[in-house]
């Protein structure tokens, strides 16, 4: 450490010095302090939290920490005082000490998967420059260490964060997708260092001898600071762009190398790594009250019985001098014999006696239910996503019962509810509308196609299959060439221009990166170079080989692979043998005889959209490079463009431009795409007046009527700038390049000094295909008694139409568009709604829809509550154009005013803070990336799957955990009450009919695994007729499982039967010789034996497992009891049962008390349950006696044959009921396609 | 190279596939039997209940009846030496502490056919009591080889007495210690039958004081602990012999194996509580039982129960496979299993009135609606 106090206290203290490894002689090694990297952090992750050496003690620590745990040590160790105690020293540890095991094994084997996963990750390899054999080497993760040069391939993960030195590209860039850090997985540039570009060639590792100031390690993911200190100490600044950040992707690149800055736990994407969130669900918060009530109630009863105790004791005149008078009361000295100090210590017995009211394995075996839970939901085949082969994911463990409650769900648009899957539908040039209209056969096969590469997974020219190319596009397409797009060139129709103009634009002005070739690194995975060395070894065969293998397969040809790009083979070549070719939709002829494979990869789906659509026209884009850009004409093939400045897409602009050089005219041309907002405002004046006007204003019509259609909208547009204006221009934008301050904002101001004046070439639309089973989801949700809000990014009309499409508005509904520039217009808005509703007498029900701008005014603090009570009038809310921010503080209104448990679903970056504000939050793992997902709760693959995951798992677990917990409080209380009832018999003096081995187990062994199996396995009605019947979920929305009543009745039932469990041996033994134990063993056999057919009344569903816990339960606890009265044993003081439970079982008295007391103690609950079941059935009661009804009807007979058909289809017959039929909707798939797009 | 590559994943597939496995117990769709309780489905339960517990609390209760017991109360016995004072009186005065005191107690019998036992019975005794019941030390019960001072705790204040002479004080343990022994029941009866008015007698009832506690006790649980050891011990403070002296003439029921004492140190289960005393021997006269006739009994009467308020009783019993007389139990079945049949009736009649079908049911809502 001292090494690094030394170099901080001339290199300042921000800052820290990496040398290549290989400079460093080999007898130092890097764990020796004189090694001048010394004391980073090496790439060895470990996210464990124990070893074996720190588990016992760090595990306990931790388990102290919970209240309960620290409450039910305090009374193991209350007994150990002789006084007070109650229970055998050391068996009255053993309920505690289970439960802390139970939990400790829990808990290692949670760590113990974290350790597996780590050590995968570990054991990942790349190569590391070795400074003895000269070359690159292979090495796991786990030994590389900050200095070390590091080779990688294209597709290859980077496994710390990395300087980039050299790259295969001859201009030292590369690309790098970023999902894994950030959600975004555009592909991301970055460069090698400006002063080693120009001796990319000859770059070699070993001649690399420089040190690297860098700053500390940081969470900042977008920032690095640093400089590279040359020999003559010049220094060479280094920044973000020169970094290759952990978890990241090479892409697009050959190979790269680089030298490691920071290993291990020091690189970004590990400072950012935050652990699992805890989360208490609302089910828990309510168990949390009523523990609050059972300490009460323990308080009440310790008070009770020692004021009893005092009362007791004062009857007995034991002043007298002889203190033998009265024999069952001993004491040694007489000062104890005051009644006061009696109570007071019999108070800390009752403590240790009754401190089962409080239930010490709830909390441990909640969480062993929700294990259990999770466990089943993450194995449900219906959950599990064949095309993209992924499971619902559970990343939160506690919350499975809040999914059975939830009342808002806030779902993002894009990518959520759509596939995210761009495709090119319409454009509208020069106020031409061209359409592209399916024709009725193709659509069925669209349909079907697109079902098929999704079961593929590739995307290979997929995007002309679907894309119908309208013939006078084409026509005019044809004759597309370098002379047709010169602005001086008279001969060719203005509007001819325009459009080959516009397919230039689609084609250049994008960020979108071809390759023509698979990126293949000539060095092989153990580091050798392909063809050089003759004596190679063979790498063993096994994970390392079959991994690069992997690899280096075609990213877009491989489902499984966890690396997808979102690229397209163009296939030009009619006999290539990609296996989805185009049914010659591709009509120009002049390439034809060009055969290759290109791919595009995209910062944007829409931009892949573009660019293939332009492509399928024949407007090909060929080769992207900061310099220049080659595209293919239809009648003239490739033709280079010098790309002059590249003005990058910001989400405040909302556009982008590209300026262009003309290679022939040399005219400068600047392009620019955006949404139609940003464009439209900045158009030349031009299109004020005559025919320009016209065309502006047909294009808007045509926008308006896409946005209509729901497809996304985007405007282009262009401007020539003359060479002076360009040159003046330029010299601007570099000084704000180059500026240190603000620099941000002055680029942001130069650009917008060049994008204005445009020239409005057209407008496309681009669809997103709704997902498959969206709008029959969404309709069972709100049947369900669900709201859902829309949250779009979107422009209005477009979220209106896909709320149509996606059944969140139907046309019954009213809608209210709330727009507003201001607060005071937002608010009469608002008001205004809210009286018009109230005045309305019709049925009308309403949907609301609010954009962002407006928004922002009803989210402030004077506008919020108004709001919500619009927004609670209306059976859906549709929030467009929100930004991501918006969206967090919408749920965060919600969660916080209305008190309901909201659910947000997601897909993007852009959603996360949605998704971490709301109860639950669910992650969709699809296109764009992880982010959502690492934040998620849940992460399920498809929305649809959300209705399952809802009204199936989330009513089960909901349902379950009810029962389950106020099982457990029944439990509790009634066996305590069964020794309250004793003390009134024997003078309060805290004595146990029951053996303490038998109190002590009862709930940690006896009775505790019938419950569990129930919690994880009991069903109170069938999947089917939860899909089937959305309404049930209701119950779950209304809290019904568990109210504030639940308690309240389990502990009135508890106490009943205590009542009969005590009163019923005692009244049948006296007069009997039995002794204490005898009455005792009784009652404890009743006591179990009523608990457990307790359970059994509560089962709904009775499977093997059911039934066999709940039989070996009591076996276990009647044959322990056989047993351990078999043998001679003083410790369990003062019982000493020796051969007690044989005397006992041998009398008859014994099964008949049994018998009795268990049928009086259950009647009453029978009785209620066939009571209820009969009059004032449950709704779920009610749909399950329907369905048992329909299925003896027809099981055996099946006559009806409208019937028999629907059970063909899985469905459960049913009547028709609120008003929705679920058998047809789901045979409405394909035509719902279709509906959708017209 | 796309191409060729993009069939070989979907054979691979299977392999690293994440497709949860296909089984009825990972789907939970294990076949399961869903019962509903309705009143239809729960009648023959009530029924069924009521059917079997009626003639079993009959059963229950005539053998319960079929039992014959006498009590007989002598807590205000009064003193044979002093007519006009009772035994309780007697013990009152304090210096009469230790000393003993007799009565007698006539009584007329019915037939007591079969076995005859005789208990004795304590009212408002807290044998159960907490500290009560842990006084005791098993251990030394079972013979064990244990120092006064390694006793159980529990014990105090019944562990050791310290017997301080001049300057050297000597340490003994209480045989057996605790306060369950120290207050071991020592009343003694002697019972005669007088015959009856025709035919008058006078024959001591021979009465057997072993086979009256658990065999499982005396063989196991109680045992004599070396003769070394007695030197260490002395007799708890209110028992008037030494416990080695408790049954001079059968060894076997001496000591710690002494079935009066192990009857005792079994504590009773609540205040009011019988234990079993002698047994009647069936000889002789008495082979089928008791015959009805005049009896006396003489009770040697050392125990004070009136400080505590409690009372003393002696029970002569008959027995049968129940145990003691107490109708209780036939009684609490006759009245669930008619409870059970009421609530089958009830059950009846509303399944009969309002047991109609659900879906019966929601036709009708749904034609109300529509």
């Amino acid at each position: 450490m001292g090494n690094i106090f030394q170099r901080n206290s001339h290199t300042g203290p921000n800052f820290r010095i990496v040398v290549p490894n290989h400079t460093v002689p080999d007898d130092i090694p890097i764990n020796k302090k004189n090694h001048p990297n010394y004391g980073y952090c090496t790439n060895n992750i470990k996210t464990t939290k124990y070893t074996i050496l720190t588990f016992l003690p760090k595990n306990l620590f931790e388990q102290f920490h919970r209240f309960a745990n620290l409450y039910f040590i305090f009374v193991v160790c209350l007994n150990w005082v002789p006084e007070v105690q109650a229970f055998g020293k050391e068996i009255a540890m053993v309920p505690v000490v289970f439960v802390l095991l139970v939990t400790a094994v829990k808990d290692a084997y949670e760590d113990f998967r974290r350790y597996r996963s780590d050590n995968k990750i570990n054991n990942q390899t790349c190569r590391i420059f070795c400074r003895k054999e000269k070359r690159y080497i292979r090495t796991i993760f786990s030994k590389v260490y900050a200095g070390d040069f590091i080779h990688l391939s294209c597709n290859e993960e980077i496994p710390a964060d990395i300087l980039l030195l050299k790259t295969s590209d001859s201009m030292g860039m590369c690309h790098i997708e970023t999902s894994n850090l950030d959600g975004e997985n555009n592909l991301k540039q970055r460069q090698i260092i400006s002063c080693l570009q120009d001796h990319q060639e000859d770059f070699e590792a070993s001649k690399f001898t420089h040190k690297l100031q860098v700053e500390l390690p940081n969470s900042e993911i977008y920032k690095f600071r640093g400089q590279i200190v040359q020999e003559n100490d010049e220094k060479i600044a280094l920044n973000y762009d020169n970094l290759l950040l952990r978890g990241c992707i090479i892409r697009n690149t050959d190979y790269v190398e680089g030298i490691v800055i920071y290993a291990g736990h020091e690189t970004k994407a590990m400072l950012n790594n935050r652990g699992p969130r805890y989360k208490r669900s609302k089910l828990e918060h309510k168990l949390n009250r009523d523990v609050i009530w059972c300490v009460i109630l323990l308080l009440f009863l310790c008070f009770f019985c020692a004021i009893g105790s005092g009362i007791w004791l004062s009857e007995y005149d034991l002043v007298g001098e002889n203190t033998n008078l009265v024999p069952f009361i001993s004491f040694g000295d007489l000062d104890q014999y005051s009644p006061l100090y009696q109570g007071f210590i019999v108070f800390w017995t009752y403590i240790i006696i009754f401190q089962a009211v409080i239930p010490l394995p709830l909390y441990v075996s909640v969480e062993l239910v929700k294990l259990g839970q999770i466990y089943f939901i993450n194995q449900d085949l219906e959950l599990y996503h064949e095309e993209s082969d992924r499971r619902i994911e559970c990343r939160a463990l506690n919350i499975t019962e809040d999914l059975g409650q939830v009342q808002y769900i806030f779902s993002d648009k894009t990518g959520t509810l759509t596939e995210n899957k761009m495709e090119f539908k319409s454009c509208s040039i020069g106020g031409v509308d061209y359409p592209h209209l399916p024709d009725e056969s193709d659509s069925e096969n669209s349909y079907l196609d697109s079902r098929n590469s999704m079961a593929s997974m590739s995307r290979c020219s997929s995007m002309q299959e679907n894309l119908n190319l309208e013939p006078a596009l084409q026509r005019e397409m044809s004759n597309m060439c370098l002379r047709s797009l010169d602005s001086v060139e008279l001969v060719i129709p203005e509007h001819v221009k325009r459009v080959q103009e516009f397919f230039l634009l689609m084609t250049v002005c994008n960020t979108v990166v071809v390759t023509h070739h698979e990126h293949k690194d000539k060095m092989d995975a153990s580091g050798f170079v392909e063809g050089e060395d003759k004596g190679r070894i063979n790498p063993p065969v096994g994970f390392v080989h079959e991994r690069y293998r992997r690899l280096s397969e075609s990213p877009s040809s491989t489902p499984s692979s966890r690396f997808r790009v979102r690229s397209s083979t163009v296939s030009l070549n009619p006999s290539d043998n990609c296996e989805t070719q185009s049914e010659g939709s591709i009509s120009s002829s002049c390439l034809s005889d060009v055969s290759f494979n290109m791919r595009y990869e995209a910062e944007s789906p829409d931009e892949l959209a573009l660019v293939k659509a332009a492509s399928a026209y024949g407007c090909r884009l060929w080769q992207r490079s900061p310099e220049k850009v080659a595209v293919y004409l239809p009648a003239e093939g490739r033709v280079d463009f010098e790309v002059l400045k590249i003005l990058q897409f910001d989400t405040i602009r909302k556009r982008m431009s590209v300026i262009l050089k003309h290679p022939r005219s040399g005219e400068i041309t600047l392009y620019t795409k955006g949404a139609d907002s940003s464009i439209l405002s900045i158009l030349n004046r031009n299109c004020r007046f005559g025919e320009n006007k016209l065309q502006k204003d047909k294009t808007v019509e045509h926008l308006t009527s896409y946005a209509m259609k729901g497809l996304r909208t985007l405007c282009m547009a262009k401007r020539v700038l003359s060479e002076k204006e360009y040159l003046h221009w330029v010299k601007g934008h570099r000084e704000a390049e180059a500026s240190i301050d603000d620099r941000e904002k002055l680029i942001m101001e130069s650009v917008c000094r060049i994008e204005y004046d445009l020239e409005l070439l057209g407008a496309t639309g681009i669809e997103d295909k709704l997902q498959e089973g969206v709008p029959e989801a969404i309709a069972t949700l709100r049947e369900a008694g669900i709201n859902i809000w829309v949250l779009t990014g979107d422009k209005q009309e477009t979220a209106i139409q896909i709320a149509y499409a996606s059944h969140l508005i139907d046309e019954k509904q009213e809608l209210i568009i709330l727009n507003a520039n201001n607060e005071e217009q937002a608010k009469s808005l608002i008001e205004h709604h809210i009286d018009q509703i109230a005045k309305d007498r019709s049925n009308a029900t309403y949907a609301l829809i609010i954009d962002g701008k407006t928004l922002a005014f009803a989210l402030h603090q004077n506008l919020e509550t108004q709001f919500l009570v619009l927004s609670q009038k209306c059976n859906s809310v549709m929030c467009c154009r929100a930004t991501p921010i918006q969206k967090g503080n919408v749920v965060k209104m919600v969660r916080d005013h209305l008190k309901k448990l909201t659910l947000a679903i997601g897909d993007g970056a852009n959603d996360v803070s949605m998704i971490q504000t709301a109860d639950i939050g669910v992650g969709i793992s699809g296109q764009e990336g992880m982010q959502a997902v690492m934040s998620s709760d849940f992460a399920i693959a498809r929305f649809k799957f959300l209705v399952r995951l809802l009204l199936v798992h989330g009513h089960w677990s909901y349902d379950r955990l009810g029962k389950f917990a106020a099982y457990m409080f029944y439990k509790s209380l009634g066996s305590v009450f069964v020794i309250f009832w004793y003390q009134l018999f024997s003078g309060f003096s805290g004595s146990l009919q029951i053996d303490s081995i038998y109190l002590l187990l009862q709930h940690v062994l006896f009775t505790s695994l019938p419950p569990l199996i129930n919690g994880v396995f009991d069903k109170d009605i069938d999947a089917d007729i939860l899909l089937a019947k959305p309404h049930l979920y209701k119950t779950g929305i209304r809290d019904e499982m568990y109210t504030q009543w639940t308690f309240l009745v389990s502990t009135l039932d508890g106490m009943y039967q205590s009542c009969i469990i005590y009163f019923i041996p005692h009244l049948a033994y006296s007069g009997h010789t039995a002794g204490i134990w005898e009455m005792g063993s009784t009652m404890c056999t009743c006591m179990i034996l009523t608990q457990l057919l307790h359970m059994g009344l509560e089962t709904t569903s009775w499977i093997w497992l059911q039934w066999v816990t709940l039989v070996l339960s009591f076996l276990f606890f009647w044959i322990f009891a056989i047993i351990s009265n078999l043998f001679f044993f003083t410790w369990d003081h003062p019982s000493n049962p020796y051969w007690v439970m044989e005397n006992t079982i041998s009398q008859p008295i014994h099964s008949c008390t049994v018998i009795l007391t268990c049928v009086l103690a259950l009647l009453p609950r029978f009785s209620l349950r066939a009571l209820q079941g009969t009059l004032f059935p449950s709704e779920i009661l009610r749909e399950k006696q329907l369905n048992k009804e329909t299925t003896m009807e027809n099981d055996p007979i099946g006559t009806v044959s409208g019937i028999v058909e629907e059970q063909q289809n899985g469905n459960i017959t049913s009547q028709k009921q609120n008003g929705v039929d679920h058998v047809k909707i789901r045979h409405q798939n394909p035509s719902f396609e279709r509906s959708v797009r017209t | 190279m796309a191409n060729s590559e993009s069939s070989s994943p979907s054979e691979e597939k299977p392999t690293t596939s994440k497709r949860p496995k296909d089984t009825k117990f990972k789907q939970q769709k294990l076949p399961a039997w869903q019962p509903i309780l309705t009143a239809n489905t729960v009648l023959p339960a009530f029924f069924a209940i009521g059917l079997a517990f009626i003639p079993l609390g009959i059963a229950l209760l005539v053998t319960s009846n079929n039992i014959k017991e006498y009590v007989i109360d002598y807590t205000q016995c009064n003193n044979t030496n002093r007519p006009d004072e009772t035994c309780a009186e007697f013990f009152a005065n304090s210096s009469n502490v230790g000393q003993s005191c007799t009565c007698i107690r006539d009584f007329q019998l019915q037939d007591f056919d079969g076995t005859v036992y005789m208990y004795y019975g304590l009212t408002n005794f807290y044998q159960n009591h907490r500290r009560y019941v842990r006084s005791r030390d098993d251990n030394q019960l079972n013979g064990d080889n244990i120092s006064p001072s390694s006793l159980n705790s529990d014990c105090v204040p019944y562990k050791t007495f310290t017997n301080e002479t001049g300057n050297s004080s000597k340490t003994f343990g209480y045989a057996p210690c605790g306060a369950i022994a120290n207050s071991l029941f020592n009343d003694s009866f002697v019972l005669i039958y007088k015959g009856t008015t025709s035919a008058p007698d006078n024959t001591t009832v021979n009465l057997i004081s072993t086979g009256i506690a658990w065999a499982s006790d005396k063989n196991v649980k109680f045992n004599n602990p070396p003769d070394s050891l007695k030197s260490m011990y002395i007799k708890p403070p209110n028992w008037k012999t030494s416990v080695w002296d408790l049954d001079p003439t059968d060894p076997s029921n001496n000591g710690y194996k002494n079935e009066d004492l192990i009857v005792w140190m079994r504590t009773a289960a609540l205040p009011t509580f019988r234990k079993l005393h002698r047994r009647i021997d069936h000889s002789g006269k008495f082979k089928d039982g008791l015959p009805a006739g005049q009896y006396s009994v003489l009770i040697t009467y050392q125990y004070p129960v009136t400080d505590f308020s409690g009372t003393k009783k002696i029970i002569l019993s008959t027995t049968s496979w129940l145990g003691g007389k107490n109708p209780f139990l036939g009684i609490a079945y006759l009245v669930v299993g008619s409870l059970c049949i009421v609530l089958g009736i009830i059950f009846l009649i509303i399944h009969l009135k309002c047991g109609r079908k659900q879906s019966d049911m929601t036709n009708i809502t749904n034609r109300d609606v529509f």
